[in-house]
């Protein structure tokens, strides 16, 4: 089986600050000294048990410099090839949407079995956009996989466990080809060792592929980054009360408990709501409050 | 099946998602974004459903209609069930793109509704901008959004314009609801759906137990301290849970005595969570712990003694026995069999899969 593993750099903690990220978007310079993001840890695991203790995988990341740490990374985890793509117009652009473009071009000129992507947040598109450009299925948030089908032409395959939404999981067969993606921690990271990874940094200087893509176009505009701005909270749509209705009316509905629905914690000077009583009563009191925050329906 | 040449109709479409059993708050936000966006430059929102058969009834359909909603079309499949599977939806959800291609596509940004949308637009073209805090029309009629980047460290605008149909998938919880219009209505169609599950096919389904369910994704958690008084103290704790849809956590203090696995430690040592809603059965609150839970949007703490620390960051405190509490807690909720109804539905629904 031919797995290839996608995998990125990010900065680390303490300088993931948007004048940071801001100046690496912009010009990437040697002083940035990368670190592998979290999933693409547990991304490297699964490329590496699904390849096999005789198998190997290939490691492909993107950008610029800054992909030089996973692609380390990658070579400790035992990555035979390292690939490092980028486009013809410098680098590949923070677009998700160029990415994946980008990737599933690369990737269809090759036979690849199994492509596998982290996905810090889960909600990332990339990896669904490759496997949608590519025409191939995708089985995002990956926890494990339970054996391989035996292997023949007409027939291949490998059952895995996906986590669903509220707890459940299943347990699917997917065919070949195909793109998955885990999450960080999904699939716990085995340690490298130091050894390890300083022979994968000497290693790495001779043994990358340099791949340059032809600057991508279809014709239509791409997505523009105008601004990175510090994070700010919407304002949230509150429940108005309606223009038509009178004066009084509206004043009563915004006078009301039901007029907003902040989810505000209990002012320093007010202090939490402390009540004593029998456990009935407390289990009652607490029964009205969760159906209060609509965490139980009043029915 | 390439979307140039296609053409673009000037509607907003939201995909619904009631696999909680009600609309999800998120869907309500959509509907929100749809008509402001929609009433600037004419364009008509429409609702896509998929659900199991008889499971989206014309009330239901109302209540989108008072959100705004112009006209509604539920698909309906016998393995549409209460769980998500966006890849059940990626035929049904293509073959009306071939037909109608939206302007914009509005979705919840959760892992498997962007998978689900992300990989069945890819075909087309499409723009797709995940995490989204919010979006609106500039003066061009270009989309211009505000989304999470970078792990959430900072904010990116981005702008999509040209002809290729746009999909924005909007972070839960961040729009708010706005008041209902009942008077509204809007026709409700309804489809049979087909599923195509020739590559990724379910062997096996595995419901959600509260000794299981991550705790860092777990929206509401239940945790026990020394308070709940041993192991048995845990079974009624999860059977409290389980009636929540809740994760079960625990304290150092409770797992160092065995009652109840590490994994489910909550606190410095253990894991930190950020649930919507927080209960601390038993628990004194420590530092240590309250490092861990402090991020939670609403705690209630049940504790015997009321200086207890844990009071300090609860918005709802009961001082009493917390055992006590959670026995007369399940008691008062097995009657009504929510819990038990939902998941019977479910197994009744999975059955059919």
């Amino acid at each position: 089986m031919k797995v290839l593993v996608c995998v990125r750099s990010d900065l680390p903690a303490p300088m993931a600050r948007v004048d940071n990220i801001q100046r690496l978007m912009e010009e990437w310079s040697a002083e940035w000294a990368g670190v592998l993001e979290p999933s693409c840890r547990s991304a490297l695991q699964l490329a590496k048990d699904l390849s096999g203790p005789s198998g190997g995988f290939t490691a492909l990341s993107y950008g610029r410099g800054e992909c030089r740490a996973a692609l380390e990374v990658a070579r400790a985890y035992g990555a035979v090839d390292a690939v490092h793509l980028q486009s013809a117009e410098g680098s590949l652009r923070h677009d998700g949407n160029t990415i994946a473009r980008a990737l599933a071009a690369w990737v269809g000129e090759r036979s690849f079995d199994v492509v596998v992507c982290g996905n810090s947040s889960g909600v990332g598109p990339v990896p669904a956009l490759v496997a949608g450009h590519l025409g191939w299925p995708v089985v995002t948030r990956v926890d494990g996989f339970k054996k391989f089908l035996p292997q023949d032409d007409s027939f291949r395959a490998i059952e895995l466990t996906q986590r669903l939404d509220a707890g459940w999981k299943r347990q699917v067969l997917a065919r070949y080809p195909v793109v998955l993606s885990v999450q960080s921690g999904f699939i716990p990271p085995q340690y490298v060792s130091v050894r390890r990874r300083k022979e994968a940094v000497h290693g790495l200087a001779s043994n990358v592929t340099e791949c340059e893509l032809p600057v991508w176009t279809d014709g239509h505009a791409p997505a523009v980054l105008q601004a990175l701005t510090p994070p700010k909270p919407r304002t949230k749509r509150t429940a108005v009360p309606d223009a038509k209705s009178s004066a009084a009316d509206r004043l009563k509905s915004l006078m009301g408990p039901a007029a907003t629905k902040k989810v505000e914690k209990p002012k320093e000077d007010e202090g939490p709501r402390v009540v004593e009583g029998s456990a009935v009563e407390l289990a009652e009191e607490l029964l009205r409050f969760l159906r209060k925050k609509e965490f139980l329906s009043n029915s | 099946m390439s979307f140039d040449g296609a053409i673009v109709e000037p509607t907003v479409l939201v995909l619904a998602d009631k696999s909680a059993g009600d609309w999800s708050t998120v869907t309500l936000e959509l509907l929100g974004d749809a008509e402001l966006l929609a009433n600037k430059v004419g364009w008509t929102v429409k609702v896509m459903v998929f659900a199991a058969p008889g499971a989206v009834r014309d009330e239901d359909a109302r209540k989108l209609a008072a959100h705004g909603a112009k006209e509604v079309h539920v698909w309906e499949h016998e393995k549409f069930g209460p769980v998500l599977v966006p890849a059940q939806y990626t035929h049904t959800l293509r073959s009306y793109l071939d037909e109608s291609m939206p302007r914009l596509i509005l979705c919840p940004s959760t892992p498997l509704w962007v998978e689900g949308v992300a990989a069945a637009v890819a075909p087309y073209g499409a723009l797709v901008a995940s995490d989204c805090v919010s979006v609106k029309l500039n003066v061009r009629s270009d989309l211009e959004l505000v989304r999470n980047y970078w792990n959430q460290k900072t904010h990116a605008t981005w702008t999509f314009s040209g002809q290729r149909p746009w999909v924005v998938c909007l972070h839960p919880g961040v729009a708010g609801v706005g008041r209902p219009n009942p008077a509204l209505s809007a026709p409700v169609e309804r489809h049979q759906a087909i599923v195509l599950e020739e590559n990724v096919e379910t062997l096996e389904w595995f419901p959600p137990h509260p000794s299981r369910l991550d705790l860092v994704e777990a929206e509401r958690v239940v945790a026990g301290g020394r308070g709940i008084g041993g192991p048995e103290g845990f079974a009624e704790l999860t059977q409290l849970a389980e009636l929540l849809h809740a994760a079960v956590g625990a304290s150092r203090v409770a797992v160092d005595l065995g009652w109840i696995p590490y994994s489910r430690q909550v606190g410095q040592t253990g894991k930190t969570v950020r649930p919507r809603l927080y209960m601390a059965f038993g628990i004194s609150g420590a530092s240590q712990h309250l490092d861990g839970m402090r991020d939670a949007e609403t705690v209630v703490a049940v504790n015997l003694d009321k200086e207890a620390a844990i009071f300090s960051v609860a918005e709802l405190g009961l001082v009493g026995d917390a055992r006590a509490v959670i026995e007369e807690l399940v008691r008062l909720l097995k009657p009504s069999e929510r819990a038990e109804g939902a998941r019977a539905g479910a197994a009744a629904a999975l059955s059919n899969v």
